[in-house]
C-alpha cells in the first residue's frame, strides 16, 4: 500500500513533464498501445515505456496486454475526483450564498438608525 | 459571484447588497446561519455556535434524499466585522472514517456601490483532498466544461499554474 505523500509526489512528477501530459492527453481520446504513444514523439520505445512507468506509478493510467501488445488506457478516477471536490464547494457556496442574499433582500427595511438584521425566518 | 481555483481549495469572492456588520451577524449568529446554510436541496438547519476563538458551532442539516448531516468545526479567528476562520467536518459517525478538517476563511469588506453601503465577502474554502491536488496544479480542471470534455475525449492540459475564473 503505498504512503499517500508518495503518491501525491509521484502524481506531482508525471503531470509536470510536458511528453506525459501529452501522452495523456492523447490516451484520452482512446486506448493506445506503446507503438503508437511514441510515434509522435519519435522516440524509442524504451524512452516511452520509461515515462509510462511513471505515469503508472501515480495511478493515472492502466496497462493490459493483448496478446504480445500491452494496451494503455488512461485512468479518470483521481480526476474526477479532483472535479467532483471542487464542482461540489463550488456548487455548494454559490447555493448558500443565493440564499444569502435572498434573506439579506427580505430583511433590509429594518427601522432607520437600526443597524442589526431581524432575526427568525421570513 | 467570482470562483477562483488554488492549489488547495476554492475562492469565492461576491459582493452582498447590505452593510458589513449584517453579514458578520448573518455569519455568526446561529438564528441567522441556519436560514442560509446548506445547498439547495436542505430542508431544515439547527444551529449552535460559540463564537470565540477555541469555541465550537454545530450545523444539523435535514437534506432532501440524504438525511440528516451534521457539520461541526471550531473557530480559529475572530475579529469583527473584518475576518472570521473556521475549521469543518462531519460529525463523527460510528462506521464512517471522518476526513482531515477543512479550514474556511472569511473577509468582509465595505463597498460602496450605486451610492449603497455593500460588502465584499471573500471566502477561502481549503479542504482539497491531496490526491486531487496535482490536477488542479496541472490544470487538469481548469474548467468544467474543459474536464466533461476530456472525459469526452479531448483534454487539453497544460503546465501547473493557478487558474482564475469568472463565473
Amino acid at each position: 500500500m503505498v504512503k499517500q505523500s508518495a503518491l501525491l509526489d509521484a502524481t506531482f512528477a508525471a503531470l509536470s513533464d510536458p511528453t506525459r501530459r501529452g501522452i495523456l492527453e492523447r490516451l484520452s481520446k482512446g486506448e493506445r498501445n506503446v507503438t503508437e504513444l511514441a510515434r509522435p514523439y519519435r522516440m524509442s520505445l524504451p524512452a516511452v515505456s520509461k515515462h509510462l512507468r511513471v505515469l503508472e506509478r501515480a495511478g493515472l493510467i492502466k496497462r493490459s496486454r493483448h496478446g504480445r501488445e500491452h494496451h494503455i488506457r488512461v485512468d479518470p478516477q483521481p480526476i474526477q475526483q479532483a472535479r467532483d471536490w471542487i464542482a461540489l464547494y463550488a456548487e455548494v457556496w454559490q447555493q448558500q450564498f443565493d440564499k444569502l442574499d435572498a434573506y439579506l433582500a427580505r430583511t433590509k427595511d429594518a427601522a432607520p438608525g437600526t443597524r442589526h438584521a431581524k432575526k427568525g425566518k421570513s | 459571484m467570482n470562483i477562483e481555483r488554488t492549489d488547495d481549495g476554492v475562492i469565492i469572492t461576491r459582493v452582498f447588497d447590505a452593510p458589513r456588520d449584517r453579514l458578520w451577524t448573518a455569519f455568526t449568529d446561529p438564528e441567522i446561519v441556519q436560514i442560509w446554510t446548506g445547498c439547495a436541496q436542505t430542508s431544515s438547519v439547527r444551529s449552535t455556535a460559540d463564537v470565540r476563538v477555541g469555541g465550537s458551532y454545530r450545523n444539523e442539516l435535514d437534506i432532501d434524499g440524504v438525511g440528516t448531516m451534521v457539520m461541526i468545526g471550531t473557530y480559529t479567528e475572530v475579529d469583527p466585522p473584518n475576518r472570521l476562520a473556521y475549521t469543518m467536518n462531519c460529525e463523527p459517525m460510528a462506521g464512517m472514517p471522518q476526513g482531515p478538517d477543512q479550514n474556511i476563511t472569511v473577509e468582509f469588506t465595505d463597498v460602496v456601490e450605486d451610492g449603497r453601503e455593500k460588502t465584499q465577502v471573500r471566502l477561502v474554502h481549503i479542504g482539497l483532498p491531496d490526491e486531487a491536488k496535482p490536477f488542479v496544479q496541472a490544470g487538469v480542471t481548469a474548467s468544467f466544461k474543459r474536464l466533461d470534455k476530456a472525459m469526452a475525449g479531448e483534454w487539453p492540459l497544460q503546465s501547473p499554474k493557478r487558474i482564475k475564473i469568472e463565473a
